[in-house]
Order: structure tokens, then sequence, then C-alpha cells
């Protein structure tokens, strides 16, 4: 693969439109708009390298790097070595595995909070009489009686996607 | 006042149960790291969910956002689907809510998903229209497969969303 940007300037016009597009669509436009914007290149070109990465977003290079390392380490993208040139190029599986990755990591994330969320629940059960006349306490109850048996069906919906 | 305005004092908490609210924030801010959101968009959503109803004053105390990027993530939260707007009577002032309790904001987030890969869809079949005057030109063929390959995996996104969604539904 070459390090050079050899796409017709049209071409990489309508590329470019579209993602300039999805990253202002509702469903983008609440993420971080350096990441899409690296993870749409990645998907429409299939693989790339960093120095052509820099060229089409203008992004510096730490930056393409730190978001590259970060999307390796996500699981959702792969960093390839070619043969013969010191250069990488990032790709991605399907965007279904990206996509899979995401919930996965969310639900590892959500995970990790368990024991906090269900500390917070033990403490406020256990001063009840105090805190219930406070303002708020409610609000934090509804919230962690929400989130703590909803960690239990995302780590049932982990399990099933690992089967798949 | 109106029983739906925000009275003024309403959204501070204190002592223990502001230290359980700030924790909980950690909490939406932490998750959101994964899902690519930023902790801004976390952090005001975050808010939202625990004090129901908010005005973009109150929003301004509790994150210390500036006005511009509170309005601004609360009119994508709106068009995403999830926030909602409304008036608060006898007054000039908006407050925030979520369009439904945290179940049905599962549920209608893969709805509200749909509609917009759908959306995208046709602007994608669009572009490969546009492109098909460069069928000749460089990068044409990998633009072409690789377009398709994401409306492929749009519909392969909205069967996982969709048994998420299921998986939350069967268990209410």
């Amino acid at each position: 693969m070459d390090d050079k940007d050899l796409y017709d300037r049209n071409v990489r016009k309508i590329e470019k439109e579209i993602i300039d597009y999805l990253i202002q669509s509702p469903l983008y436009s609440t993420r971080n708009e350096i990441t899409s914007r690296i993870l749409l290149y990645i998907i429409f070109r299939k693989e790339i390298t960093q120095n052509i990465l820099k060229n089409l977003t203008g992004y510096s290079s730490g930056k393409i790097s730190e978001e590259l390392n970060n999307l390796v380490d996500s699981g959702m993208i792969i960093r390839k070595k070619i043969p013969g040139i010191r250069k990488k190029v990032y790709t991605f599986e399907s965007i279904e595995q990206i996509s899979t990755t995401r919930v996965k990591n969310i639900i590892t994330a959500l995970l990790k909070w368990e024991g906090e969320l269900d500390k917070i629940k033990n403490e406020m059960d256990a001063n009840r009489s105090k805190l219930e006349k406070m303002n708020g306490y409610s609000n934090i109850l509804n919230v962690i009686d929400f989130y703590l048996p909803a960690i239990k069906l995302y780590e049932k919906f982990a399990d099933s996607l690992k089967r798949k | 006042m109106n029983s739906n305005q925000v009275q003024d004092h309403d959204f501070k908490f204190k002592g223990k149960i502001k230290d359980y609210e700030k924790t909980l924030i950690k909490f939406f801010i932490d998750i959101g790291k994964n899902k690519d959101t930023p902790s801004k968009v976390q952090e005001i959503l975050g808010y939202l969910i625990i004090h129901n109803k908010l005005t973009q004053s109150n929003l301004k105390e509790l994150t210390g956002y500036s006005t511009g990027t509170i309005s601004s993530t609360l009119s994508n939260l709106i068009k995403l689907g999830v926030v909602q707007k409304e008036r608060i009577v006898l007054s000039n002032k908006y407050q925030y809510s979520l369009t439904g309790d945290l179940p049905q904001l599962i549920e209608r987030t893969s709805e509200v998903s749909y509609e917009h890969f759908t959306i995208i869809s046709k602007f994608l079949g669009d572009k490969l229209n546009e492109l098909d005057e460069y069928r000749d030109k460089e990068g044409y063929n990998n633009l072409h497969t690789q377009i398709n390959v994401l409306l492929g995996g749009f519909n392969k996104v909205l069967k996982i969303a969709s048994s998420m969604s299921e998986a939350f539904s069967e268990d209410k």
C-alpha cells in the first residue's frame, strides 16, 4: 500500500462530504468528532496510513497517533505492518465487529462500577432515617435502583454476544 | 409557582447526597469514554437523569460549562430524541427533561437510531449515484465498495441494538 493519497480529487471530495454529513448527523453529533472522523476514514479507505490520515483530516500527528492507539487498544481497529516499508496501516474487521466491540467495552465499564453503586445503595439503606429527609435522596436512589439491575441485564447481554 | 417549574433551590444537593451525585456523574462520564461520548455530553445527560427536569441556567451552575456549550449539547440530545424541551408556564424559560424513563430511553434510542440510519442510507444511496460520474477515477472502486460495506453494516448494527432493547423488554 502506498503512503500517498492517490485518490482523484472529486472522489476525495465526495468521501469528505459523506464523512462531514455523518459527523453532523444526530447519531454521531454527541460523539467525539476527532475519533469519529478518524474511524470513518478507516472505514471508507478500508486500509489507511497515519500519514494519509494526517493529510485528510488536518489533525496533528500526535493527536492522530493518540486516537489510533486508543482505537487499537479498545479492539475496534487493527494495526498492520506493511512488508517492505517501515509503515503501518490501520484497518478493521467489519462494521458489526466495531459495533459489538463498542457494546462490550461499555458493558465492561458498567461492570467496573457495579461495586461502587452497590456501596452507595447499602450506605443509603443503612442511613435511611437520616438521609431520606435530604433534598435529592430519592433522585439518587432512583438512578441506582435502575442501574444496578440494568448492569446485570447488560452482563447477560454481553454473554449472549460472546456466544455469537 | 406552578408545579412544573424548577424551583431554584431544588437542584442543589448537599452533604452526602451531593457526594453521591458527584460519584454518579463520574460514573456517567466513565461510561461515555467507552462510547466516544465527550464528558460534557455525559455530564449534562447525567444531571438530567438524576434531576429529571433542569433549566439551562441550572445546568450551567451544576456543570460550570458555558451557555453555548450547554445549549448546543442540549440541541444535539434533542435531535437524538433523548431529551425534550418545554416552556415553563408563565415564564420565558425552558426546562429540559428526558423523553421517557430510563428503560423507555433505551428503547427510544434504538427507534431513533433506526430513523437516522434510514435517513443516512438514503443520503449514501444518493452519494453512490453521484460517485458513478467518476467510475474511471482513482479511488472510485474502493469508496463505492466501502459505502456498501457501511450500508450492509448498518443493518447488522440495528439488529444488535434491537436485541439489546429486547433483552431489556423481556426482563421488565
